[in-house]
């Protein structure tokens, strides 16, 4: 898993390309951990993400607490894979997806 | 001098031994505890002839969060509950135990599935500074009727035959992972049984394993296993899907894990002995 960030405006964009699974969330995780002070608003592109596990949907839980106490966490570019996921777990009510 | 090294790197070599095979230990003990937690003893209710039921579990470690549960309620009525915690290993199992324990004793009261999925949502939500979460599908037969009632917290989707049919996903309604959110409301559906229905449900492990080209096993070729001999008894069905599951992961090493369970609703007519 890759991941790229990029900051304009107090609104971080993180680029991830693989998969979200048990062995590479935790660097995700910790990834937007350190970012948060920096950030209002926060942009995950999932364009080049192919698999997210339960390990990973947990990340997102965590920062969409985070974020929403700030301003905002949305996602971009969810292939339809994903969206399945989001869908059959519930995900897909309390994440912003565009 | 440099013999003293040596002999303080043995010391340390030998301690972290005598510790790991302690940790191991400790592994082989949890893995029995946390199976014996599951119903394993079949047929699990020789007594009822209105249902066959079957279940397993195999960790992809030695414990897992994966679990399964089925239990009577009351004379009539079968309660049945296949969950998955987010991640693996010991933090998983030790959020799986709590939340089998909370989903059983909120059953036992004689709730709704759905009350059942909201009160333990909202009691394992009053705790959980580690944002873990667990999916969870519950349902609940009636044996007099075959009426069935299920809520399904953020779980893969379950799988109905209906009497002398195929098994087909059944797309049903999805509330959120239980633990993820205080105050979520659950909703429940609603469906009835015929005799010689089955119903199949199992956790992510299934259509997820991959074999070595990372290929997912997916929903379809589940289908097929179970669609290979439908009319059989619970317990050849998950070896049918067992089996092709394990064809198709071939060498590649188990990485989730595996759970399954199967009902098969006989109606209140004394069954045929097979």
């Amino acid at each position: 898993m890759e991941i790229n960030k990029t900051i304009q405006n107090e609104t971080l964009t993180v680029r991830i390309t693989g998969r979200i699974d048990t062995t590479t969330a935790p660097k995700l995780g910790d990834s937007l951990t350190e970012s948060y002070d920096s950030c209002s608003e926060l942009v995950l592109d999932f364009a080049g993400v192919d698999y997210i596990s339960s390990a990973g949907l947990r990340i997102l839980l965590s920062a969409q607490k985070v974020m929403s106490k700030k301003g905002g966490m949305k996602l971009i570019n969810v292939s339809s894979d994903i969206m399945d996921i989001f869908e059959v777990t519930g995900f897909k009510d309390i994440l912003t997806i565009e | 001098m440099f013999s003293v090294i040596v002999q303080n790197q043995n010391e340390k070599y030998e301690k972290q031994q005598l510790e790991s095979s302690r940790i191991e230990t400790e592994l082989t003990m949890a893995s029995s505890i946390q199976a014996d937690m599951l119903p394993n003893i079949y047929p699990a209710f020789p007594e009822r002839s209105e249902f066959d039921i079957f279940a397993s579990m195999d960790p992809a470690k030695e414990v897992g969060g994966d679990f399964y549960d089925f239990f009577l309620v009351d004379d009539d009525h079968l309660c049945l509950i296949m969950a998955d915690v987010s991640g693996k290993g010991v933090p998983a199992a030790l959020f799986m135990m709590a939340s089998m324990i909370i989903l059983a004793n909120n059953a036992m009261l004689g709730k709704s599935p759905a009350q059942i999925l909201t009160d333990t949502n909202d009691s394992i939500c009053l705790n959980n500074r580690e944002e873990m979460f667990v999916t969870v599908w519950l349902g609940i037969l009636e044996l007099s009727t075959g009426h069935l009632v299920a809520a399904n917290a953020g779980h893969e989707y379950p799988v109905i035959r209906s009497a002398d049919g195929q098994f087909e996903l059944l797309k049903d309604k999805h509330g959120f992972v239980i633990g993820g959110m205080e105050g979520v409301k659950y909703k429940q559906y609603e469906l009835d049984l015929k005799p010689g229905s089955k119903l199949f449900v199992y956790t992510d492990g299934v259509p997820e394993a991959t074999d070595a080209k990372k290929t997912l096993f997916g929903t379809d070729r589940m289908l097929s296993a179970l669609n290979q001999d439908p009319g059989a008894m619970p317990e050849t069905i998950l070896k049918n899907v067992r089996n092709s599951v394990d064809e198709f992961v071939g060498e590649a090493e188990q990485f989730d894990d595996l759970t399954m369970l199967c009902v098969q609703y006989n109606g209140t007519v004394k069954k045929d002995k097979q």
